[in-house]
C-alpha cells in the first residue's frame, strides 16, 4: 500500500502576514515541481527556503518553498511547505489548484501528526502532547504539554513499570524456580512492594485534577444580588471593559464568559445575571442559567454590595461549592462597611476603582490551584492517561484484596500483569522479555 | 532389495525424533526413523528426570495430542513430586525422576513395535530436494532413501564438540558419535547456522558418597500420571538428596577460572542464562556464599549419581577438587566428568508455524536444532512437526496451536517469531494465559485437535469424551442452590465460614476459602460418583472462577488479532509507513497473523496499525472485485 499525499493550509484561516500550505506524501515533490519555478533547487538544497514563483493558469505569486525529504521530516514522509503572502483568497486558491492534481487530497484534522506517529517519528504520548501544545491557551498548559512531548510522562511511567517488572519477576521466580536456594517473595512482601507503586501512580493521578483545570481553564462564577457590581468586577479582572455596566439592577440578563491569565493559568470568569426574585421572563431564565453556572463552577465569587444592608439573597448560595465572599464598593461614600453585621467575608475591594484586584486574583488562584502540583514536572491533562492510571490503581486494590484473602500466587501474577498492561498502555509498551531479563539478572538460578 | 521408499524420514531418534516418527506412523504414513546409534534412542543425556515447571505442562500436552513421552516417563518413573503444590493449580507441575536405562529401553520397544515405522542406524548426510520440495535423503553409506517429507531432529549432535578444560573431543553427548556432514548441506539449503552451548554435571559413584550429610528428598504418593494411558501410578522407589557448595568450593573455582574454557574463550557457543555452569554462577553472583545441588539416581541398575546444579567444563583435576571440597564428598569418585558441549542449531525464525522451513516444502525441523533445550521442549516440537508432515502429505491445513491453546503454542510461536539467542527453555513466565494452561486440562485444550488429525487413538478419545461429559454435567450443578437449613448452617460453622440467611449456590460454596468440592460433596452428595480427576477439575473451575474469567476476557481481546490472517503474498517493501526495522523483520518472519506480527521485536503498535489499515483496504478491494 502506498500512502497517498495530503495537503492543507497549516496557518490559521484569515488574513495574516504569511500563510503556509503543507504537503506530505510521495507526490509532494512531483506536485511542487509542476507549480514552482525554482523546484529544481529544492532537491539540491533540502530543508532550505527557496524563493521563486508559484504559477497557475490565471494567477501567480512569489513564494518561499522548502522541501524535507523523508524520513527527515515532521511526518517521516516527503514534505513540502509553501509560504505564501498571507491572504485568505490567495491561499485558498493555491490550495484548490493543488488539489486538482491526481493522488492528492485534503488532510483530515490531525492527519499530519497521525502520520508522524504511524511512521514512528514520535510515540502516542508525544503526539498527544503536540496536539495539546497547539491547543494550549495558557503558559501552564503549554509547559505541561511540552513536558509530555519531551518524554517526561514516559519517563515517569517507565519508572513505575520498572518497579512492577521487578515485582513480577520475583513472583515468577517463585513459580518457575521452586526448590531453589533463594528466598521467595511472601504475600506480605508483595503488599509492601506495592505500596510505593501505588503511591507513585496516585501522585501522578493527583495531578489530573489540576491538569484538567489547566487544560480547560478554571471556571470562576460571579454571583450576587443585582447591582452588586459583578460586571464591574468582570471588567476589572479582565483589565478592559467587556460587560455593560449601569446602575440599573438587572442589566446583565445572560451569562457572559471571558478569560484572563494569572500565574500562567487561564481563568474563565462567568458573569451571571444577579439572582433575585423577578417577574421578567427573560431575567428569570437568566437567573436559572446563573444558578447552573454557579453549581458547576470551580469557584464562586459571592459579591456583596457594601452600600446596602445585607439581605437573605446575599448568602443564598449552596454551601458545598468552593466560594469566596467579596465585599464590593468599599470606597463608596455611602458604604455601610463599618455597620455591616456580616463580617465573614474573605476580601474587600472596589471593582470600579480597581482597588485590591491583584490581591483578589491571588486569592482566586490560591483557592483553586494547588501550587505544589502546578509546579510538578508532569501534569496529567489527557483523559486517556487518566483512565489508564485509574484502571491500574483499581487493579492494585484488587491485588491487595486478593493478598488479604490469601489467594494463590498464580492468581496474583495474573493481576500484576494486568496492572502492568494497564499502565503500559499509556506509552504503548508490551512486556516482551523484560520480565525474563529481570529474572535472569537478579537471581542465580539453574539446575 | 529392501524398499527404499518412505513417506516421511525422521532424522534423529531423541525426544523430538521419537514423537515425530510415532506421529507419522500412527497417522498412517510409512515412516523411517534414522539415528546415529540405536543405543541412543530416547536417551536422557543430561538430568534423569522428566517434567517440572512448564516442562511438566508440555508433557501433559504431548500426551493430550496422542504422544508418547508422558507414558514412557510414567513407565520409567522411580520418584515423583508435584512442584508448586502450594502455589495454585495453574502452576502445579509434576516432576518425575526417571530411570534412564528403562526410559531408553521402553521407548525403543514402543518404536520397534509400531506399525508403519522402520528404524535404521545411519548418518544422514544430505537432504535431497527437487523443485523446492523434499524428495529424499542420503546417508553416509551413500544410500539414497526416497521420501516426501523430512523431519530433522538432530538435537545436539550437529558438529558437536565436548569440552573439558582444554581437551576438545569431536563427538556428541556421552561420547556418541556426532553428525559432521549435515550442517554443510543445511547451509547450502539456505539455513542460517548458530553455535549454541550447554553442559552437564559430573556423575558420582554412589558407594563413595556419605549420604548422611545430605538432606533426603522422598517421592510423594498419590499424584496423577503424565499419561491418560498409564493404568497404575508409578511407585516411589528411590530418593534424591539436597546439598550445598561452600566458600572453599568457590575459592577453588575462582582460583582456576583461568583454566575454564568458558573464560579462556575456547567455548564460543552461547549458553543458557537459566542453566549456568557453576563457574558462571560464582562469577555472576559473587555474593552468594553457597549454591544448592541435588543428587539424583541415574537408574536403578547403576551406581551413577547425577549432581544437578554443578555443571562445569573445568579441567578434570579441578572437578575433583571441587567435589572433594564438599562435605560428604571427601572420598567421592567421579565416574563421568562434567562437560560442556557445543553444537549447531538453526535460526528458528526461518520456520513457519507448522515447523516447516519457509524455503523448502516438506522439510520440517524439531527439537534442540531449533535452539531449544530440554527433552520436553524437544518432544513438544517433535509431535507438532510429525503431525504437520502428515498434514502436508495429506494436503490439509497445518495444526497450529495458539498461545492460548497450550505451552506448545507459546513455545513454537516464540521460536518462529522471536527466535532465540540462547538455548530456549520453557518457563511459565513465557505464557500469558497461565491459569488456562494447566496440567489438568491439557486434554480439554488439545485432545480434540489430536483426534482430528488422526493421532489420538479411539480409546483415548473415548476416555477423554467421558471425562469432558462429566465435567460439563458437573458445571451445571454449580448453579444448584442449597437452602439455608440446619444442615448447611452446621456445615458452614464446622468449616469456620460465615453462615448464610438465604440459599447459596454450589459455586459460591466451593469458592469459600475453607471449603472445597471434596468437603462439600462428602456432606451433600451433590456430584455423582465422579472420579478424582473430574472433581479436581471442577474444584479448580469453581475456586478460580473469577480469575479464569479475567483471563478469558484477555484471550478474547487478543483473539481478534490472532485470527486476522496476514496473507503470505503481502509485499512488505511496498508498504509505506512501516518503519525500516519493522519492514525488514516482517519480510523475514512472514507472520501468519496480526497477533504474531505484534510479537516481533521491532514491530511497534504503530506498525500494527498500518497493517490493519492495509488489510481493511485490501478486503474492500477484494470484495468489490468479487462482488
Amino acid at each position: 500500500m502506498k500512502s497517498d499525499t495530503i495537503c492543507a493550509i497549516s496557518t490559521p484561516i484569515g488574513v495574516g502576514g504569511v500563510s503556509i500550505i503543507r504537503l506530505s506524501g510521495p507526490c509532494s515533490k512531483d506536485i511542487i515541481s509542476r507549480i514552482f519555478d525554482k523546484a529544481f533547487l529544492l532537491e539540491q538544497k533540502p530543508r532550505e527556503l527557496i524563493l521563486g514563483e508559484i504559477k497557475f493558469n490565471d494567477f501567480c505569486d512569489q513564494a518561499l518553498c522548502v522541501y524535507f525529504p523523508n524520513p527527515n521530516s515532521f511526518t517521516g514522509e516527503d514534505v513540502v511547505e509553501i509560504n505564501l503572502h498571507g491572504g485568505y483568497y490567495l491561499t485558498k486558491a493555491v490550495l484548490d489548484e493543488i488539489l486538482k492534481f491526481k493522488d492528492i487530497r485534503l488532510a483530515e484534522p490531525g492527519e499530519f501528526s497521525k502520520r508522524a506517529v504511524l511512521n514512528g517519528k514520535m510515540d502516542i504520548t508525544q503526539a498527544e502532547g503536540i496536539i495539546d501544545i497547539i491547543n494550549a491557551t495558557s503558559r501552564a498548559e503549554l509547559r505541561a504539554s511540552s513536558n509530555i512531548i519531551n518524554g517526561g510522562l514516559s519517563n515517569r511511567v517507565n519508572a513505575i513499570l520498572d518497579d512492577l517488572t521487578n515485582l513480577i519477576a520475583e513472583v515468577d521466580v517463585a513459580i518457575d524456580y521452586p526448590d531453589q536456594d533463594i528466598e521467595y517473595i511472601s504475600h506480605n512482601q508483595i503488599l509492601q512492594a506495592l505500596e510505593p507503586i501505588q503511591t507513585n501512580i496516585t501522585n501522578l493521578l493527583k495531578t489530573s485534577a489540576t491538569g484538567a483545570l489547566i487544560k480547560n481553564g478554571v471556571t470562576v462564577a460571579l454571583a450576587g444580588v443585582p447591582n452588586a457590581g459583578k460586571s464591574s468586577l468582570l471588567n476589572a479582572l479582565l483589565g478592559y471593559d467587556r460587560a455593560i455596566v449601569t446602575d440599573v439592577a438587572g442589566t446583565t440578563r445572560d451569562t457572559l464568559s471571558e478569560s484572563y491569565e494569572y500565574n500562567g493559568v487561564r481563568f474563565n470568569i462567568v458573569d451571571t445575571a444577579g439572582i433575585r426574585n423577578s417577574d421578567d421572563i427573560v431575567e428569570r431564565a437568566g437567573i436559572e442559567r446563573a444558578q447552573n453556572t454557579v453549581n458547576e463552577a470551580d469557584l464562586v465569587i459571592q459579591l456583596i454590595d457594601a452600600t446596602r444592608p445585607l439581605d437573605a439573597q446575599d448568602i443564598n448560595i449552596n454551601s458545598t461549592v468552593n466560594k469566596i465572599i467579596v465585599l464590593n464598593k468599599i470606597d463608596a461614600p455611602n458604604n455601610l462597611y463599618k455597620d455591616l453585621k456580616y463580617k465573614n467575608f474573605d476580601i474587600s475591594i472596589s471593582a470600579i476603582n480597581k482597588t485590591k484586584i491583584d490581591e483578589l486574583k491571588q486569592l482566586i488562584f490560591d483557592k483553586t490551584i494547588n501550587n505544589q502540583i502546578l509546579n510538578e514536572q508532569i501534569l496529567i491533562t489527557n483523559t486517556r492517561h487518566k483512565q489508564s492510571l485509574e484502571k491500574s490503581l483499581e487493579i492494585i486494590e484488587q491485588i491487595k484484596q486478593a493478598l488479604v484473602a490469601n489467594h494463590s500466587i498464580d492468581c496474583l501474577a495474573l493481576l500484576l500483569r494486568d496492572c502492568w498492561l494497564a499502565l503500559a498502555s499509556i506509552i504503548g509498551e508490551n512486556t516482551d522479555g523484560k520480565i525474563l531479563d529481570t529474572i535472569f539478572s537478579k537471581f542465580c538460578l539453574g539446575k | 532389495m529392501e524398499n527404499r521408499n518412505y513417506d516421511i524420514v525422521v532424522v534423529g531418534a531423541g525426544h523430538a525424533g521419537c514423537e515425530a516418527a510415532l506421529a507419522g506412523a500412527r497417522i498412517g504414513f510409512k515412516t523411517l526413523l534414522t539415528t546415529l546409534n540405536l543405543d541412543s534412542i530416547g536417551f536422557l543425556p543430561c538430568n534423569p528426570s522428566i517434567g517440572g515447571t512448564a516442562k511438566g505442562h508440555l508433557v501433559f500436552e504431548i500426551d493430550a495430542l496422542g504422544g508418547e513421552m508422558g507414558h514412557v516417563a510414567d513407565m520409567a518413573t522411580i520418584h515423583r513430586r508435584m512442584l508448586n503444590e502450594t502455589k495454585g493449580p495453574a502452576v502445579h507441575s509434576l516432576r518425575a525422576q526417571t530411570d534412564k536405562v528403562r526410559y531408553h529401553e521402553y521407548m525403543k520397544q514402543v518404536l520397534e513395535n509400531q506399525d508403519n515405522l522402520d528404524i535404521l542406524q545411519c548418518e544422514i548426510t544430505e537432504i535431497l530436494t527437487k523443485n523446492g520440495s523434499v524428495c529424499g535423503v542420503k546417508n553416509h553409506l551413500e544410500e539414497t532413501i526416497n521420501c516426501k517429507a523430512v523431519v530433522v531432529c538432530t538435537g545436539v549432535y550437529l558438529d558437536s564438540n565436548i569440552i573439558i578444560g582444554n581437551v576438545i573431543t569431536k563427538c556428541g553427548p556421552n561420547g556418541f558419535m556426532s553428525a559432521t556432514h549435515l550442517t554443510k548441506n543445511l547451509q547450502a539449503l539456505g539455513l542460517k547456522i548458530m553455535r549454541f552451548k550447554t553442559g552437564t554435571p559430573m556423575r558420582i559413584d554412589k558407594r563413595s558418597i556419605n549420604f548422611d550429610i545430605f538432606e533426603e528428598q522422598r517421592g510423594v504418593d498419590g499424584l496423577p500420571n503424565f499419561s491418560i494411558r498409564t493404568k497404575h501410578a508409578p511407585k516411589n522407589i528411590a530418593s534424591c538428596y539436597i546439598g550445598y557448595t561452600n566458600q572453599n568450593t568457590h575459592d577453588i573455582i575462582r582460583k582456576n577460572l583461568d583454566k575454564s574454557p568458558l573464560y579462556q574463550g575456547i567455548i564460543k557457543g552461547i549458553g543458557p542464562r537459566y542453566c549456568p555452569s557453576i563457574e558462571d554462577k560464582i562469577v555472576r553472583f559473587a555474593d552468594k556464599s553457597r549454591h544448592q545441588f541435588f543428587l539424583e539416581p541415574e537408574a536403578m541398575s547403576t551406581n551413577e549419581i547425577y549432581m544437578q546444579g554443578v555443571s562445569t567444563s573445568l579441567p578434570v583435576e579441578v572437578q575433583r577438587d571441587i567435589l572433594h571440597s564438599i562435605n560428604g564428598f571427601e572420598n567421592a569418585k567421579i565416574m563421568r566428568y562434567a562437560y560442556a558441549i557445543e553444537y549447531d542449531a538453526i535460526d528458528s525464525t526461518q520456520l513457519k508455524a507448522n515447523l516447516e522451513y519457509k524455503e523448502i516444502n516438506g522439510l520440517f525441523f524439531a527439537g534442540q536444532i531449533n535452539g531449544t533445550s530440554g527433552y520436553e521442549e524437544a518432544g513438544a516440537q517433535g509431535i507438532i512437526a510429525g503431525i504437520n508432515a502428515c498434514q502436508y502429505l495429506k494436503q490439509e491445513a497445518p495444526l497450529i496451536l495458539s498461545r492460548s491453546d497450550g505451552y506448545i503454542g507459546v513455545l513454537i510461536d516464540d521460536l518462529i517469531t522471536k527466535g532465540t539467542n540462547e538455548p530456549y527453555r520453557m518457563m511459565t513466565a513465557r505464557a500469558e494465559y497461565r491459569l488456562h494452561l494447566r496440567q489438568d486440562n491439557a486434554d480439554a485444550r488439545l485432545t480434540e485437535k489430536g483426534y482430528k488429525v488422526g493421532l489420538v487413538s479411539k480409546s483415548q478419545y473415548q476416555k477423554f469424551k467421558k471425562k469432558q461429559k462429566m465435567i460439563e454435567e458437573g458445571k451445571k450443578l454449580f448453579e444448584k442452590i442449597l437452602p439455608p437449613n440446619e444442615k448447611l448452617i452446621v456445615f458452614l460453622n464446622k468449616n469456620s465460614e460465615p453462615i448464610v440467611k438465604t440459599g447459596i449456590s454450589v459455586l459460591n460454596l466451593i469458592k469459600r476459602p475453607n471449603i472445597d468440592i471434596y468437603k462439600l460433596n462428602n456432606e451433600f452428595k451433590i456430584f455423582p460418583e465422579y472420579p478424582e480427576e473430574v472433581l479436581h477439575e471442577l474444584n479448580i473451575l469453581a475456586k478460580y472462577h473469577g480469575y479464569l474469567e479475567i483471563e478469558r476476557q484477555q484471550i478474547e481481546r487478543q483473539k481478534e488479532l490472532e485470527n486476522t490472517v496476514l496473507p503470505e503474498d503481502i509485499d512488505y517493501s511496498a508498504l509505506t509507513g512501516l518503519r525500516l526495522e519493522a519492514r525488514q523483520k516482517l519480510k523475514r518472519i512472514l507472520p501468519h497473523s496480526l497477533g504474531q506480527a505484534g510479537r516481533i521485536s521491532g514491530v511497534s503498535p504503530a506498525d500494527i496499525n498500518i497493517l490493519t489499515i492495509y488489510l481493511k483496504k485490501r478486503n474492500i478491494k477484494e470484495k468489490s472485485k468479487n462482488g
